[in-house]
C-alpha cells in the first residue's frame, strides 16, 4: 500500500504542473489585470505597479518566478487584497470551508446512507417512493433556491437561527444544511441503487438460503457492495464540500474559500487564482487517492494498481 | 412417512403482461436419505418449484397460489411464519447453487461464509464453529483447509467453489440437500468429482438430495428416482430404471432421443420440433400436445387429467398411455 502511495505521490507532480500552467496561461489570456478598474488609473501608475509586482516581465519568466516560489511553498502576494498573501488568506479562509463541509458531509452521509437503505430493502413500497422522490427533489433544487429557503423558514418565519453570518455554532446549522441535502440525496440515490444492484445477486440468495436474518443480510452481505457506489462518490464531492462553496457562502455571508475562489477569477487576481485552483487540485487528487485506498479495503477483488 | 410431501404446489409469477404459470400444480414425495432427480428444459419450472419450497423466489412478483409442502409431517414450509422457515433453511433444508462463481460473497472471507449457518443454526462460538468448518472444508476434499479458508472466493476455482458450496451447505448436517444444477457450470472433469463427492457425503450423513437439472447423464449417474418436468408440471415421475428404459411418457423419450451422444456421427442430431409453450396462456389438457409425435384429439380436451399413477409408483401424465392406448415401447420396435 505505501508503494502506491508513493507511486500515485509521484504522479500527482505532473498532474499539478499541467494544471499549474493551464491555469496560469487561461488566466492572462483573460483580456484585463489586477489593477484596471473602472476608476481611470494613469497609465503611468499601472505600469509601475506591474513592475513592481513582476507584471511586466515576459510571461515564460513570471511563470518560472511562480513556479520557484511555489516550490517553497509561496503562493505570492494577492494583487487584490493589500498586504496579504495568498497563503495567508487560504490559510484563513480553508479551515471555515473545512468545518462548513465536515458538517455537510456528517448531514450528506447520516441522511442519505439510512435512507437509501431503507428505500432498497422496501424497494416499492411507500418508504420507498416517499423518499426517493425527495431525494429527486433534493438533487433538482438547487443550493441558491434551497439556501434562502431554509433562511426564510428557519431564520425569519420561525426564527431559530440567524439568517446569515458564521459567528455562533448555531450559525453553522443553515449552511450546513443546504450544502448536506444536497448531497445526501446523492448519496440516498447512489446508496439505494447500489444496494438494489447487490441485492440481486446470487450470493444474496445463497444467504438467504442459509438462513441469514434479513437484518444480517443487508449489513453483513449486502453493505460493503453497496456501497461502493458512494464511496468512489465521496472523493470528488468531499474535495467540493471542503474546499467551499461559492453559493453557500454567499448566501450565508459565510468567509470561505469558496468565495475567494471565484472573486479572485473575476478580479484578475492572477496569484489567488493560481492558489485556490492548485489548492482545489491537490485536495482532489488527494481524496480519490483515499477513495482508492478505501475501494480496495472494502472489496477484496480489487488490488492497488498505479 | 416420506421426509417431504409436496401437493399441488403452484407459484405463479405475476409480470405486466400477464401471469407465467412456472409452477403448475406439483406434487412429489421424498424419503429420507433418497436422491430425487427434477430434469426438464430452461423454463420448465424445476428451479422455481424448488426455491418455493425455501421461499426463495423474488416476491413480488413471484406467489405461490396453492399446494402444501409438509417437512418430517409437521411443519408445511409454504405456511410457515417466516421465522420458522429461516430456522429451517441452512439447518434441515440446504441448497447448493448452479453458479458457484457467483453464488458466494466476493466481499466476505470463505471462513466468514462457511461458519454462518454454525452461528446462526447451532449457536456455536466463533472458534468451535470454524473448527467445524475447516473440518467439513478437509471432507470435500480441500487441502490445507486451515490456510485456504481465511482466502476470498475469487482466490478459489470453480471446482473449488462449488465445494465450499457443499461443505457448507451440509455443514449443519442437513436432512434435505437441493442442488440446483451443481455441475452445470463445471469443467466436465470436474463435474463428475463433484457428483461423487455430493453421493459419498450424502451416504455418509444420510442426506436426502434434490438434483435439479436439465443433464440426463447426471440423473441416470445419481439419482434413485425422477420427475421429468415440462411447463410447470410434472410429465413422468419413476425410478431411473422406468424413465430411462421404460418411459411411459412421450416427452420424456423425446428428451432421450435429444442426448447429442445417442446420434451417429455425421447425422444430424434429434430436437423436439416446436418452442416450449408460452406459459402465460391459459391451456388446457396435456401442455406438450402441440409438439407430441402421438397427439390426439382428446389429449387436449376435459378428459386430461394429469399424472397419474401408471404402474406401482410409476406415474406418468400421458392420458394415452394411461389409457393404453399407447405402448410406446411397441412404438419404438
Amino acid at each position: 500500500m505505501f508503494r502506491f502511495i508513493f507511486i500515485r505521490f509521484l504522479q500527482t507532480i505532473p498532474v499539478l504542473f499541467i494544471i499549474a500552467v493551464l491555469t496560469f496561461a487561461m488566466s492572462r489570456a483573460a483580456p484585463g489585470g489586477p489593477f484596471s478598474q473602472e476608476r481611470r488609473v494613469s497609465p503611468v501608475i499601472i505600469e509601475r505597479m506591474n513592475e513592481y509586482y513582476g507584471l511586466a516581465d515576459p510571461l515564460p519568466v513570471q511563470f518560472g518566478n511562480y513556479i520557484k516560489n511555489l516550490l517553497r511553498g509561496d503562493l505570492g502576494p494577492s494583487y487584490r487584497h493589500e498586504g496579504r498573501t495568498v497563503n495567508e488568506i487560504v490559510g484563513g479562509s480553508f479551515p471555515v470551508s473545512l468545518e462548513l463541509g465536515m458538517w455537510s458531509l456528517l448531514i450528506a452521509l447520516g441522511l442519505g446512507i439510512p435512507v437509501g437503505l431503507l428505500a432498497a430493502v422496501y424497494r416499492n413500497t411507500l418508504l420507498d417512493y416517499v423518499p426517493m422522490s425527495g431525494a429527486m427533489m433534493g438533487i433538482c433544487l438547487p443550493t441558491f433556491v434551497m439556501g434562502p429557503l431554509l433562511a426564510l423558514v428557519f431564520g425569519l418565519w420561525i426564527g431559530w437561527f440567524n439568517v446569515s453570518g458564521w459567528h455562533t455554532p448555531a450559525d453553522r446549522v443553515l449552511p450546513s444544511l443546504t450544502l448536506g441535502l444536497y448531497f445526501g440525496a446523492y448519496v440516498a440515490r447512489l446508496t439505494r441503487g447500489g444496494m438494489l444492484e447487490v441485492l440481486s445477486q446470487d450470493y444474496i440468495r445463497t444467504a438467504r438460503a442459509k438462513g441469514v436474518p434479513e437484518f444480517m443480510i443487508v449489513y453483513k452481505h449486502a453493505l460493503k457492495g453497496g456501497l461502493l457506489p458512494v464511496v468512489a462518490f465521496l472523493g470528488p464531492a468531499l474535495a467540493a464540500l471542503i474546499s467551499g462553496s461559492f453559493v453557500v457562502e454567499t448566501i450565508f455571508q459565510i468567509p470561505g474559500l469558496g468565495r475567494h475562489f471565484v472573486n479572485a477569477a473575476f478580479n484578475r487576481d492572477y496569484t489567488m487564482v493560481m492558489g485556490t485552483v492548485l489548492f482545489y487540485a491537490t485536495l482532489l487528487i488527494v481524496m480519490n487517492m483515499i477513495v482508492d485506498i478505501l475501494q480496495v479495503l472494502l472489496n477484496p477483488r480489487l488490488k492497488y494498481e498505479s | 412417512m416420506p421426509l417431504l410431501e409436496v401437493n399441488d404446489l403452484t407459484t405463479w409469477f405475476h409480470m405486466r403482461d400477464g401471469i407465467v404459470r412456472a409452477v403448475d400444480g406439483v406434487s412429489f414425495t421424498l424419503d429420507r436419505g433418497e436422491t430425487l432427480g427434477i430434469v426438464g428444459e430452461s423454463g420448465s419450472g424445476k428451479s422455481v418449484s424448488c426455491y418455493s419450497l425455501l421461499d426463495l423466489i423474488p416476491k413480488p412478483p413471484g406467489r405461490i397460489e396453492r399446494g402444501t409442502a409438509v417437512l418430517g409431517g409437521e411443519v408445511d414450509l409454504l405456511r410457515a411464519p417466516r421465522e420458522v422457515l429461516r430456522r429451517i433453511r441452512g439447518k434441515r433444508i440446504a441448497m447448493v447453487f448452479q453458479d458457484p462463481m457467483t453464488s458466494l460473497n466476493p466481499y466476505l472471507r470463505i471462513s466468514t461464509q462457511m461458519i454462518e449457518p454454525l452461528l446462526i443454526h447451532e449457536g456455536l462460538g466463533n472458534r468451535e464453529a470454524l473448527r467445524r468448518a475447516i473440518e467439513s472444508l478437509e471432507e470435500v476434499g480441500i487441502h490445507d483447509a486451515v490456510r485456504q479458508i481465511d482466502l476470498y472466493p475469487h482466490q478459489f476455482s470453480g471446482g473449488m467453489r462449488q465445494r465450499v458450496m457443499i461443505a457448507m451447505a451440509l455443514i449443519t448436517h442437513p436432512e434435505i440437500l437441493i442442488a440446483d444444477e451443481p455441475t452445470t457450470a463445471l469443467d466436465v472433469t470436474v463435474q463428475a468429482q463433484i457428483l461423487e463427492l455430493i453421493k459419498a457425503r450424502q451416504r455418509e450423513l444420510g442426506t436426502a438430495v434434490i438434483y435439479v437439472t436439465h443433464d440426463l447423464g447426471v440423473i441416470a449417474g445419481v439419482c434413485d428416482r425422477v420427475n421429468v418436468m415440462y411447463a410447470g408440471t410434472i410429465m413422468e415421475s419413476g425410478t431411473v430404471d422406468e424413465i430411462f428404459y421404460n418411459s411411459a411418457h412421450p416427452y420424456t423419450q423425446a428428451l432421450q432421443q435429444s442426448i447429442p451422444s445417442l446420434h451417429d456421427k455425421g447425422k444430424s442430431l434429434y430436437t423436439i420440433p416446436g418452442a416450449p409453450p408460452d406459459l402465460t396462456e391459459e391451456r388446457s389438457g396435456c401442455p406438450f400436445a402441440p409438439r407430441c409425435a402421438y397427439e390426439e384429439a382428446h389429449c387436449t380436451g376435459p378428459n386430461y387429467r394429469g399424472l397419474d399413477a401408471f404402474r406401482g409408483r410409476h406415474k406418468t401424465a400421458c392420458l394415452r398411455v394411461l389409457e393404453g392406448e399407447l405402448n410406446l415401447k411397441e412404438e419404438n420396435r
